[in-house]
């Protein structure tokens, strides 16, 4: 291997197999922090939205792709980071910095305590709690008792944000950033969580619980904390939410809400943390493109949303069951073994030269 | 008094829907092994079909009559076409699937017939019996009977017919009726079928007292899994009792108990989920769950 990469990896402390993956990660987000500069000033809400959702995706990647609880519940949750944030701003007068880690606090707590009775729950169960809740939250927010917090059927307005005092940034910049902040850290979270025990107690768990059981993995707590960190991410991204839109109700979090999360973790790829991205995308932008899409075709009236989400949901189920990235893996790895066996077999490609053993000739 | 009498009445006629629902939730349940989130999509859909007919002239009757081959070639083709391919993976993808079809056949109904609301009108006279100071609704007294009549045939189907008998053996042996000669596909697309023309029915009868809009069935989604959880997830005379319970129940907590009132009807529905997975997960006619190693 040439010497001056290896000199610049032993100074990064990165391994030289991984240098290509950092790059990227630089690279991306080299050019997240370039857009919003960039673009028009709705697109990047649109890609603040993006990262919101990449956020919420993030939490139930980590719930029903890797430790494999299907819920659809997720938009409740977020609802609830959303309703926490947006409270504490108005009846302790938090700001909007504090007011988002408050909502995935609230989140991760209540996600927690949802998730106590999980082990007790069949799949079934599970699903069937979980659709409940998304489709019960909204009379609770509406219920006299305690419309003078949450604002009933009306809502709640949040106060807009204001952009630190020295940094040259309009308003959406800022808001854009806020969320690339938010999303970023909890990118970091899931890394970290995923790569240790946790992570792979939840695969064991979602494979073959008996098995895990018998190896010692305590279902009920693992099962809890994957709840709770659902919820975690979930209210992040409510907390965000709010900050954003400035008004949240509790239209804004219905059933459709988390179909649509689950939609977005199907086509990013249900136990990959990059296919949040994709999954955002997609979330964000379906609606915009089914209006294309209907003025393409010969329709006299606009295709609900709900249709293309429903046969997308369905089509990727049936081709590509592990989304974009899972995908774009396959054929990675296909491409990958396709050129290693033409080499082997003194095909097309030439072979690749030994690594040098010798001091290099002056390059 | 008269008002409890009333409420019981009215609570058995909307109970009935729900255990109707949640027998055909249950029926697929055991037979393809999957949860039918879209029970609620296709007892709309099926609404509309039947407003479409009566409003091009069709006689209510005939409509109806009309109704069950519609659905259940309907059902019949949707278990074909798009449950089929993904019966033998896992469990997870059916339930996305199901989800999938749930928001496809919802935005469906908005296309085809816009958001605005229609009536549907009942078939039952409007003025209310009067039984000696308790006024009874017509519509009450006949989709009772309407629901009982379906849920007696259905019965009659599953113990008295050969047909019935070879569904029963799918949904409890597949592979082994499968080696007797059962035609399974055949035997489930028959079940959905028979799953869309309950759906189809009962949102017949449940339109003229909401509104018929593409929202119709989102309410009633959460009782009708209130009641199969109450009645046990595989059991139908579960699905039915805990349908009849849980809709009078609902309108007795709803009236009477004033920290429940209007408002939140649903989320002591929720609460009622969660009671019965707590303290007896497996329902009032399930059989508790058992895992083998």
């Amino acid at each position: 291997m040439n010497s001056r990469v290896k000199n610049l990896t032993d100074k990064l402390n990165v391994s030289p197999a991984a240098l290509p993956r950092t790059i990227a990660v630089l690279v991306a987000l080299a050019l997240a922090c370039y857009l919003p500069f960039y673009v028009t000033e709705y697109r990047t809400f649109q890609f603040s939205l993006v990262l919101l959702y990449a956020t919420a995706l993030l939490g139930l990647t980590v719930l029903t792709g890797r430790a494999g609880l299907v819920s659809i519940g997720h938009g409740a949750f977020v609802a609830i980071g959303a309703y926490a944030a947006g409270i504490s701003m108005h009846e302790w007068s938090f700001e909007y910095w504090m007011a988002i880690p408050f909502g995935g606090l609230i989140g991760f707590l209540l996600g927690g305590f949802f998730g106590l009775p999980a082990l007790r729950l069949s799949a079934h169960a599970l699903t069937i709690v979980s659709i409940s809740v998304a489709l019960s939250l909204a009379p609770i927010l509406k219920w006299k008792h305690i419309d003078e917090y949450t604002g009933g059927s009306t809502g709640l307005l949040v106060k807009p944000v204001s952009v630190p005092g020295n940094l040259a940034l309009e308003d959406h910049q800022w808001l854009y950033f806020l969320a690339l902040i938010v999303f970023v850290s909890a990118l970091v979270v899931v890394l970290s969580l995923l790569s240790g025990r946790l992570g792979r107690a939840w695969t064991s768990s979602r494979d073959h619980e008996i098995a895990a059981e018998s190896m010692g993995v305590n279902l009920a707590v693992y099962r809890t904390m994957a709840f709770a960190f659902a919820g975690l991410f979930a209210g992040l991204a409510g907390g965000l939410y709010g900050v954003l839109i400035q008004f949240i109700s509790p239209e804004s979090f219905t059933v459709t809400l988390s179909i649509l999360l689950l939609t977005g973790l199907v086509v990013g790829g249900r136990d990959t943390i990059l296919g949040v991205i994709p999954g955002a995308i997609f979330i964000e932008f379906v609606p915009i493109w089914s209006d294309d899409i209907s003025r393409a075709l010969p329709l006299d009236r606009d295709l609900p949303p709900g249709i293309i989400y429903g046969v997308v949901l369905i089509s990727v189920m049936f081709l590509m069951p592990d989304g974009v990235m899972g995908a774009i893996k396959q054929a990675w790895s296909m491409g990958d073994r396709a050129i290693k066996s033409a080499r082997r077999s003194g095909g097309v490609l030439p072979a690749r030269k030994e690594p040098e053993t010798v001091v290099e000739h002056g390059e | 008094m008269e008002t409890l009498i009333q409420l019981i009445v009215s609570g058995i006629a909307t109970g009935s829907i729900y255990g109707s629902l949640g027998l055909a939730v249950v029926l697929i349940l055991r037979s393809t092994r999957a949860l039918n989130f879209a029970q609620g999509e296709m007892a709309t859909f099926g609404a509309f079909v039947a407003w479409t007919l009566l409003h091009a002239g069709i006689p209510y009757w005939f409509t109806f009559l009309a109704m069950i081959p519609i659905s259940f070639a309907g059902g019949f083709a949707l278990h074909r076409i798009i449950v089929r391919p993904f019966e033998k993976g896992s469990f997870s993808r059916l339930v996305m699937v199901l989800l999938g079809v749930f928001v496809a056949l919802n935005g469906l109904t908005i296309y085809i017939w816009g958001g605005i609301p229609k009536s549907l009108e009942s078939p039952f006279r409007q003025k209310p019996f009067d039984i000696g100071g308790v006024f009874i609704s017509a519509h009450d007294l006949g989709t009772i009977g309407v629901m009982l009549g379906i849920l007696f045939a259905i019965y009659l189907l599953f113990n008295r017919t050969n047909l019935g008998l070879a569904m029963r053996a799918t949904a409890e042996n597949r592979a082994s009726s499968q080696l007797l000669g059962i035609p399974v596909g055949l035997m489930l697309g028959v079940g959905w079928g028979l799953a869309a023309v309950v759906g189809s029915i009962a949102g017949m009868m449940i339109a003229p007292k909401l509104v018929l809009d593409p929202t119709l069935m989102l309410g009633v989604l959460l009782y009708m899994f209130s009641a199969i959880t109450l009645g046990g997830f595989e059991s139908p005379i579960g699905a039915v009792v805990g349908g009849l319970l849980v809709g009078v129940g609902e309108n007795l907590l709803g009236h009477y108990v004033d920290f429940i009132g209007n408002e939140l009807r649903l989320p002591a529905a929720l609460f009622l989920i969660i009671m019965v997975l707590m303290i007896r997960p497996q329902g009032l006619f399930g059989r508790p769950h058992v895992q083998r190693v």
